[in-house]
């Protein structure tokens, strides 16, 4: 059995909050170029605009982000993953290994930067993203599931 | 490392076929160059303007993607690496593959490529979950690769004329109407408004003078216009199916099909969740029947109606679906729709009918009611009736059946009688519901809720509410009860 299955649950660090910070600030770039736009017709709405848009980004940056992310958590066990997420409302996916067709291993730049991944898993007709865990965590993950053959199915020799 | 195992770039014909659908802007661009004809060099780059930039972006962009798509078809599985700034990789395993895709078409025949479209029952809905174009090569390798030494069990070669009638009413005036616009659009503009409305009042005085002598010129105009739209439709439906041939290959359903265009598609015999054996009203007359296949998927071609057999008689298709699914087409035990439930099947149509008559009465005293508007319901009126006659048609033949292997459910859908074959490991559940009326009379309708996209159902209407649930308790179906 691989590592991240000895572990009873996975949380994501601290780079994790560094990474989505970064996100949103680089978010507010096209948020502000549009607010700027406003204030040349509509001064006082670009002037309301910006202020919202300023409480928003302070609230997400000192109080959503971190509480976000000790919210998320991950379970590995045996036949199911267990996703747990939500600040407000608490939401718990059980996505059992048999029915996961197979994984994307996603990574933008910052999470290069910080050697971490999303890992997709594609089930029939929707997925689930494990956000934000480490690139060898995730590798393992993806390796598991492979050699696991999560669907039980046979080699059709294609 | 073997050549094989290496992640490559695929077919330069991907890049290819991006620009060739934002070539328009490019030659926008060179326009604006030739007709602003700038003197100077500020005034050069300010012509340039926002197409340039848009070109440069978009170009910029696919070459990116393309040059950072690497590909790699392995023993056991497809590997993709792709993006520019948000990397992706991911692997698909050969046991999750449910159906491959060959495509190519005259043009990328010419650039020696061909699409090669892979399928799970996971991903995206209308999104393969990897498809690329590779050299001509690469395709018949993986080809090859799929049929192995194996020789196909069964073979069924579609008419010529089967594929005609099929086009003929598969074919949609609006499809038509989508090729005929720009045509008609570019005419006038080549040769002037004048002339364009000079030709099409010759066309009505010469070609269609008999029709024009019963109704007025507009009206026949208008007739015009949806009898070009279909033939053009039918043309372009004939030849996506000219030439459609399916077989088995082992646990393979091969189907392959197309004349400019040609489409190959291997499905897995296991991700197949239902088989349907169509029959329309006109294909009763002519006693034909085709069939389709559902699969377990969710994507483009996913839960698509894929045909397995054209038109043709009721044993070869009967037969011919079980030689080539394994699923057997008897019925062990059949449970009709209860007598006496014929207004159920034909209400709407009734009602539709007794209203179009109400229009065609009200349009020869309102004076807005034109010829053209009673024509249209005319046309209207004779497709309601051949739907009653449709819904007659489907009371008589509606029935709830079982055999060792699926439940089979024969109902209509649409303008079809359809004959679904659902295996039992497809069924995710039954679910009776009642209206007030049926609570009265004993009866019932079913929903057979299968495995594939947008939860897809079967429905049948009408049935002794009894029997229906006893027939679902003998087989163990999971059963839901709308109260």
């Amino acid at each position: 059995m691989k590592k991240i299955f000895d572990k009873p649950k996975i949380r994501v660090s601290r780079t994790a909050v560094i990474i989505w910070r970064i996100d949103l600030t680089i978010l507010m770039i096209p948020v502000a170029l549009v607010i700027v736009l406003i204030d040349a017709f509509f001064p006082v709405i670009a002037g309301v605009l910006g202020v919202a848009a300023v409480i928003v980004y302070a609230v997400t940056m000192i109080f959503y982000i971190p509480m976000y992310c000790r919210s998320l958590s991950y379970t590995f066990e045996k036949n199911n993953i267990v996703v747990r997420k939500g600040v407000f409302y608490k939401r718990s996916a059980v996505v059992p290994i048999s029915s996961i067709q197979y994984c994307v291993i996603i990574q933008g730049l910052l999470q290069k930067r910080f050697k971490r991944c999303t890992v997709a898993l594609m089930l029939a007709g929707s997925f689930i993203l494990v956000r934000q865990i480490s690139l060898s965590e995730g590798d393992e993950l993806v390796a598991f599931l492979n050699e696991e053959d999560p669907g039980g199915g046979e080699e059709d020799g294609q | 490392m073997d050549n094989e195992d290496r992640f490559r770039r695929t077919h330069p014909y991907s890049l290819l076929r991006h620009f060739r659908i934002y070539a328009v802007l490019l030659i926008l661009t060179i326009l604006q160059q030739v007709f602003i004809r700038p003197q100077d060099i500020p005034a050069l780059i300010g012509s340039l303007g926002i197409n340039a930039l848009y070109v440069l972006t978009v170009l910029f962009y696919f070459i990116s993607d393309y040059t950072n798509r690497l590909c790699r078809i392995g023993e056991n599985s497809f590997d993709v690496r792709s993006g520019i700034f948000l990397k992706r990789r991911y692997s698909i395993p050969n046991n999750k593959i449910s159906s491959i895709m060959f495509y190519s078409n005259i043009i990328s025949y010419l650039f020696n490529a061909e699409s090669i479209s892979v399928d799970t029952p996971g991903g995206f809905r209308k999104k393969y979950d990897f498809s690329a174009y590779f050299t001509r090569k690469k395709a018949n390798e993986l080809r090859s690769r799929i049929e192995g030494d194996m020789e196909p069990s069964f073979v069924f070669k579609s008419r010529i004329i089967s594929i005609i009638l099929m086009s003929a009413f598969w074919a949609n005036p609006v499809t038509g109407i989508i090729f005929i616009v720009p045509v008609t659009t570019n005419i006038s503009r080549i040769v002037g408004s004048d002339t364009a409305e000079r030709l099409i009042r010759g066309s009505i005085d010469s070609q269609w003078r008999i029709i024009a002598t019963w109704i007025s010129p507009a009206a026949a105009l208008l007739a015009a216009v949806i009898l070009l739209c279909w033939a053009i439709s039918m043309l372009n439906v004939f030849l996506r199916y000219v030439r459609f041939k399916s077989l088995r290959l082992g646990d393979y359903v091969v189907t392959s099909k197309g004349l400019i265009a040609r489409t190959e598609i291997y499905t897995t015999v296991s991700s197949i969740s239902s088989v349907s054996i169509d029959q329309s009203l006109f294909m009763k007359i002519l006693k034909l029947k085709s069939c389709t296949v559902t699969l377990k998927s969710a994507g483009k071609r996913k839960g698509d109606r894929s045909l397995l057999f054209s038109a043709d008689s009721y044993d070869k298709v009967q037969n011919g679906m079980t030689e080539i699914t394994g699923i057997p087409n008897r019925e062990d035990s059949v449970l009709r729709r209860a007598p006496r439930s014929v207004f159920a099947y034909i209400y709407l149509p009734l009602i539709l009918i007794f209203v179009i008559v109400a229009l065609i009465i009200l349009s020869y005293f309102v004076r807005f009611l034109t010829s053209s508007i009673r024509l249209l319901l005319y046309i209207f009126m004779i497709i309601v009736i051949w739907w009653l006659m449709l819904r007659i048609f489907a009371y008589f033949h509606s029935r709830i059946s079982l055999n060792d292997k699926c439940l089979i459910v024969c109902s209509f859908h649409r303008m079809t009688l359809k004959k679904q074959y659902i295996p039992f490991e497809m069924i995710q559940y039954a679910e009776i519901t009642r209206t007030p009326f049926q609570k009265r009379s004993g009866k019932c309708s079913m929903n057979v809720s299968i495995y594939s996209e947008k939860r897809k159902s079967v429905r049948i209407k009408q049935l002794p509410m009894d029997a229906a649930r006893e027939l679902l308790m003998r087989e163990n179906i999971k059963m839901i009860e709308s109260r």
